[in-house]
């Protein structure tokens, strides 16, 4: 049995069952506590902040850098068309996929140091490299936008923050090459709707001279998700068996 | 106009009130807000954290001045609270990481643009050049352990690129310790000066030792290491600047002076509204707590104040993009390194300086400042901008 291939059994301390006497008088401790009568709760309180930040907001999408897209973003104002929504989901997958691309190096780095590889490492770096091309996708049509593709948007931001944990998963060097293609799999998972949602953004707002490289990249990432979501069952099931087996 | 210390007395203790809702306000917008008012809730972030950690010390040391300093101290701790949660929960710990040393970089800067005493000036500008440097080891750290770019943050106010190598920074403490000014002839700016950025220094340094931990890829470990323990040989270079015969009220006094000369420049700069009506508050307070401190100093002492700190409020160089004047050091004064309290050209330290003994130790398998940044430029949008042109074109096809 080693790291990468089975969960082990070991000293684990957090539940309370190697406890029993400890964990016994700490639940009668519990129950001797007397709280407060009712006043209001988190849930309630929680309601309350939401609604007094109700007029904040995290940030905004940047004006357009060039007089090209000045005018485009005036003539789709007057369409009705508000194209701060398309640059900022735009945003977001640019800066998604920068640290996707990240996310694979760190992966590729942990299965190097296995005995993983072969099929697994051509893989990883055919689609680490597909990721630079969905990332050179997005920023072309932030250009072509007339967008500033090196501002940090809302939404972009809010994807740094939602994937912070994968990479510190995929980082981490006492992490298993399945605990980082977990990673990979949730941040596959979130790719492949994100880049289903901006292709049907596009072609509703009439971006037709965009579609088709969105559309190479969403298959593309269907082949990743199909492809890392195999990996982890084989690996896990792999793993139950040889586990089972000790 | 500069305030006059002997006239404005500020808001009374007894009426510096708070609750909670008051004390954590909604924060900042990472992206929206301006660096440097970004910049300013760091620099007081660690002003404040400077008064509690003297006044703790000091109360620690004289028995008749423990009620007013826990009285003074209950109030600066809540500053604090208020200030440094104006910092938003999105901007990651690196990210702030990065923030912390354009402070160091541009308030450095701002004090040595009108620091009077030469000596103090150099010593500004040596250790600018350090943090200067830091920026560029972090933003590499960013860009490739979390493809971010880090002028997200400067807001293209501040460079990205090398200064004095950060391994190159590593000294024997022997090469820390400089002369310090004297108490009775160093102008007020000076005190004031070196009062501000032993401060800044100081809360980097706990700032970097408490969240190093917190990122798992061990370069990052490394280098936040590596950059603390910097951090440290720049509080002793700073705090050795300090008069050792400054009375311990003296000192008291000298940290009130300090706070009030930082917020008032905060108000005089502030472009955010919300922000600016709290540097107001907060420079009222200040101004009550130094009543306190000159009360407990006059009747201590038998003394004018006066003598310790500025009558007249000295005017902070604006907290603002300098980047001809670190050009200017970048270009004049990079090549020096201390051989005891004086800088020399690198070329003339000895060899059998400790320093360099101590350099090649913590060193001597390899250095997690140079892993990060081997081969670094930084470009807008980070490397993966220019790599992925390279493998497919503009357009993205091959």
């Amino acid at each position: 049995m080693n790291r990468e291939t089975a969960s082990q059994m070991g000293v684990n301390k957090t539940g309370i069952g190697l406890s029993p006497i400890d964990s016994r008088a700490m639940l009668e401790a519990a129950r001797a506590t007397h709280t407060l009568p009712d006043g209001h709760h988190y849930d309630e309180w929680r309601v309350r902040w939401a609604r007094e930040a109700a007029s904040t907001i995290i940030g905004s999408v940047p004006p357009p850098s060039t007089i090209k897209g000045m005018m485009k973003s005036a003539a789709d104002a007057i369409t009705g068309k508000r194209p701060s929504v398309l640059v900022d989901q735009l945003g977001a997958r640019l800066a998604f996929e920068r640290t996707g691309a990240r996310l694979y190096e760190a992966v590729l780095a942990k299965v190097d140091s296995t005995m993983m590889g072969g099929a697994i490492r051509s893989t990883l770096e055919r689609f680490h490299e597909q990721e630079l091309r969905h990332f050179q996708i997005v920023r072309s049509a932030l250009q072509a936008l007339g967008a500033d593709e090196t501002a940090q948007t809302p939404a972009a931001d809010i994807a740094g923050v939602e994937s912070a944990g994968l990479l510190q998963v995929a980082s981490d060097p006492r992490t298993s090459a399945l605990h980082c293609l977990d990673a990979l799999l949730t941040a596959e998972l979130k790719d492949w709707e994100s880049w289903s949602m901006l292709t049907a953004l596009a072609d509703s707002l009439g971006r037709s001279e965009i579609l088709p490289d969105f559309r190479l990249a969403l298959s593309e990432e269907e082949v990743h998700l199909d492809t890392v979501r195999k990996w982890v069952r084989g690996q896990v099931e792999t793993a139950a068996k040889r586990s089972a087996g000790d | 106009m500069a305030l006059d210390l002997s006239k404005e007395k500020g808001i009374p203790l007894d009426r510096q009130t708070f609750n909670w809702q008051q004390l954590v306000n909604l924060p900042i917008s990472k992206l929206d807000a301006d660096a440097f008012t970004r910049a300013r809730i760091i620099l007081m972030n660690g002003l404040e954290t400077e008064a509690m950690r003297f006044s703790h010390g000091l109360a620690r040391m004289n028995g008749a001045l423990r009620l007013s300093l826990a009285q003074v101290r209950r109030i600066e701790k809540q500053q604090q609270t208020l200030v440094n949660w104006l910092l938003p929960a999105d901007q990651s710990i690196l990210e702030t990481t990065i923030a912390y040393e354009q402070v160091a970089v541009e308030v450095t800067a701002s004090l040595a643009m009108r620091e009077p005493d030469p000596y103090i000036k150099r010593m500004l500008n040596f250790a600018l050049l350090e943090d200067f440097d830091h920026v560029y080891r972090y933003a590499a750290l960013m860009d490739r352990l979390e493809g971010r770019d880090a002028n997200n943050i400067l807001q293209s106010y501040t460079d990205i690129r090398p200064g004095r190598p950060t391994a190159d920074q590593h000294r024997d403490p022997a090469d820390d310790i400089r002369n310090s000014f004297n108490r009775k002839d160093a102008a007020g700016i000076t005190k004031l000066n070196v009062m501000t950025i032993v401060a800044a220094e100081n809360q980097t340094m706990d700032f970097y030792a408490n969240v190093g931990p917190l990122y798992a890829d061990p370069l990052a470990r490394r280098l936040y290491a590596e950059i603390d323990s910097i951090e440290q040989q720049h509080v002793t270079h700073y705090e050795s600047l300090l008069d050792p015969n400054e009375t311990a009220l003296g000192m008291w006094l000298l940290h009130e002076a300090a706070e009030i000369y930082n917020y008032a420049a905060c108000l005089d700069e502030e472009s955010d509204e919300r922000v600016r009506r709290i540097w107001e508050q907060m420079l009222d307070w200040e101004l009550g707590h130094l009543q306190v401190a000159m009360e407990c100093f006059k009747s201590a002492e038998a003394r004018d104040p006066f003598e310790v700190i500025p009558r007249e409020l000295p005017e902070r160089a604006p907290l603002e993009s300098h980047r001809g004047y670190i050009n200017e050091v970048l270009d004049n004064e990079l090549n020096l390194q201390p051989a005891g309290a004086q800088l020399v050209p690198q070329a003339q330290v000895p060899a059998n300086s400790p320093s360099m003994a101590y350099r090649s130790m913590v060193n001597g398998n390899g250095s997690p400042s140079e892993i990060a940044a081997a081969g670094y430029i930084w470009s807008p949008g980070t490397e993966i901008t220019a790599r992925a042109a390279g493998l497919w074109g503009t357009e993205g096809r091959a």
